[in-house]
């Protein structure tokens, strides 16, 4: 029996008194900035999106396992907000880097927690100019977590506008001849990853590493319309992609939430246990509906916990396996999201190069 | 100081010296001998209402013998004896509620081993870690000791929940013990559950996505174009 209480005085006693994290001051939020009605219909720019990644090795083996799925959580809650804009054309978030986009944005997660959400952001263009390499950090404010807001904006939304508007206002000092420079150079960056020899010539790089584009093969350029109907197919392919993690978003969109308003709450609760002795705390024990209740809250806590980290599982698995028909032959893709994609490029590459032959200007 | 203040610092004290202690004792079973899947048998299990009248029952009647002798605690009057078993019922009250799971997963992944509950949250553990490593919230612990693999929750409040899971010598047989104690209560309530070995089915169902059709599921595994 004392065994029992050494384990009951431990965690209530020693256990209860962590001190809490210094939570960052809200910054204020902005509001996403929308393409006008209005305006004249311009060139729209494919965007894309990579899973976000982490360097951090010092977080433990659940926090680590949770971080697979916020890793694609995050950049399709900045795709629903960058689409929202209505300054983009196509948004997607693919499993890597989308040589069909005219802008390529990669995140890393710095940090990620109830309280506060730090990324560091670079988006470049297909001509190789950086747009965006910057670090946005935000303080989430406790109100983003009330009951009636679980059916409002992600708590994280605020900084995904802020990236949005940062993003509208690079794009919105474009030209309609730069934007047309960039559809080009998208299209034949694409055109010389699936064959380095025929359209090397229409690219060239500057002193600055920066791609230049020398010139366009002619509209009735056969070869070129087979890049252009191979582009059209890994579109429809990207596409199946970014549905994935749309699938992902939205199954993990009310777990992840409920879990970082727990999480809250718990910081909340340390806080408070700083403020006051362990002898005015309430005794649980002689109020039945207040020990449930707690019991409850942990336990909310936790099932979210489990929800997020079995998602996260499923991500690193095989999924059903894919089929696509591209120049008539049927392709099977099999693995994980992003395995199949690199099966994807690798069958493409190789259809296309079975008919090549060395092109120039 | 109050007696349990005094408890309180001692539990402290051995809690520090415990933190360098590695989770797997020596002559514990294997991490492996607890995988599976596990059912509950009731015929091997404790009734939480049966263990709670009979606690009940005794702590009563020692209260009453106490009292009737002035052998009571210091400080302790009649109205504490009340809260003591009124404490104590809802602690069974609360065991009975979280020991309800019926189908028991105890898998591995990576160097985490999850007791996956049919009816409540997944306990977890870091195995090759600290044995006493808490997590980033909440006050969820797991070690090994005398051949049981314990888990414990603090909550605030003062209330804290102990599962401590025990593999029989054959293997054929895990039991878990859930205890209950809080602050102000003389008494912990327990109460253990048997489970046995089952093999679970499979459903049969095989999906693939096709890029024209989305996603198509079968339940043999043969897909018709």
């Amino acid at each position: 029996m004392i065994r029992v209480w050494l384990i009951v005085l431990l965690v209530t006693g020693c256990a209860s008194a962590p001190k809490p994290a210094p939570v960052p001051s809200p910054v204020e939020s902005e509001t996403l900035k929308r393409f006008s009605q209005n305006a004249v219909a311009r060139t729209g720019l494919n965007l894309s999106l990579t899973p976000f990644t982490n360097r951090d090795r010092s977080i433990s083996p659940v926090r680590a396992q949770l971080l697979v799925a916020e890793q694609r959580f995050l950049p399709y809650l900045l795709k629903t907000t960058l689409t929202d804009s209505g300054f983009w054309g196509a948004v997607r978030v693919t499993p890597g880097v989308d040589a069909t986009a005219e802008l390529n944005c990669q995140g890393e997660v710095l940090v990620a927690n109830a309280a506060k959400l730090e990324l560091q952001l670079q988006c470049r263009d297909a001509l190789g100019r950086v747009w965006l390499d910057e670090r946005f950090a935000q303080g989430i404010a406790s109100t983003a977590y009330t009951e009636t807001a679980i059916v409002g904006p992600d708590p994280y939304r605020p900084i995904m506008i802020r990236i949005a508007n940062r993003l509208a206002d690079a794009l919105t000092i474009l030209t309609d001849q730069e934007r047309q420079r960039l559809n080009d150079a998208a299209l034949l960056r694409y055109a010389h990853t699936l064959s380095p020899e025929g359209f090397a010539g229409y690219l060239a790089v500057n002193a600055e590493g920066l791609l230049q584009v020398q010139g366009l093969p002619a509209s009735s350029d056969p070869m070129y319309a087979r890049v252009q109907r191979i582009r059209d197919s890994e579109y429809q392919f990207i596409d199946a992609m970014d549905e994935q993690y749309r699938l992902i978003y939205l199954q993990m969109r009310l777990p992840y939430r409920l879990w970082r308003q727990y999480q809250y709450e718990f910081e909340d609760y340390n806080t408070s246990l700083g403020d006051k002795s362990s002898r005015v705390q309430r005794r649980a024990a002689s109020d039945f509906n207040l020990m449930l209740s707690t019991y409850k809250r942990y336990q909310d806590y936790k099932h979210n916990e489990d929800e997020l980290s079995e998602m996260a599982e499923s991500l690193v698995r095989a999924l059903s396996p894919t089929l696509g028909k591209v120049e008539g032959q049927v392709l099977e893709l099999t693995g994980n999201l992003e395995q199949q994609y690199e099966l994807w490029r690798s069958y493409l590459l190789r259809l296309y190069q079975a008919e090549s032959s060395p092109r120039g200007p | 100081m109050t007696p349990s203040s005094s408890l309180q610092r001692i539990a402290c004290f051995l809690w520090a010296g415990m933190l360098p202690c590695t989770l797997l004792g020596s002559d514990a079973p294997e991490f492996s001998e607890y995988l599976g899947h596990w059912e509950v048998d009731f015929s091997a299990s404790e009734r939480p209402n049966d263990k709670l009248r009979y606690l009940y029952e005794v702590t009563l009647s020692d209260h009453q013998r106490r009292l009737a002798s002035g052998q009571n605690r210091i400080g302790e009057t009649p109205l504490q004896a009340v809260d003591d078993l009124r404490g104590l019922v809802n602690l069974g009250r609360l065991g009975e509620q979280i020991t309800r799971t019926s189908v028991l997963n105890v898998r591995m992944q990576g160097s985490t081993l999850y007791v996956d509950r049919d009816d409540n949250f997944s306990l977890r553990c870091e195995i090759g870690g600290l044995a006493e490593a808490a997590e980033n919230l909440g006050y969820s612990r797991c070690r090994m000791s005398d051949r049981a693999l314990v888990f414990w929750l603090g909550f605030p409040g003062g209330f804290g929940i102990e599962h401590r899971l025990i593999l029989s010598e054959r293997g054929d047989r895990l039991s878990i013990a859930t205890t209950v104690a809080a602050d102000g209560v003389s008494q912990a309530f327990s109460v253990s559950r048997v489970y046995q070995p089952f093999e679970p089915v499979t459903n049969g169902i095989q999906c693939q996505y096709t890029l024209g059709k989305g996603k198509v599921c079968t339940l043999n595994g043969s897909f018709d174009d």
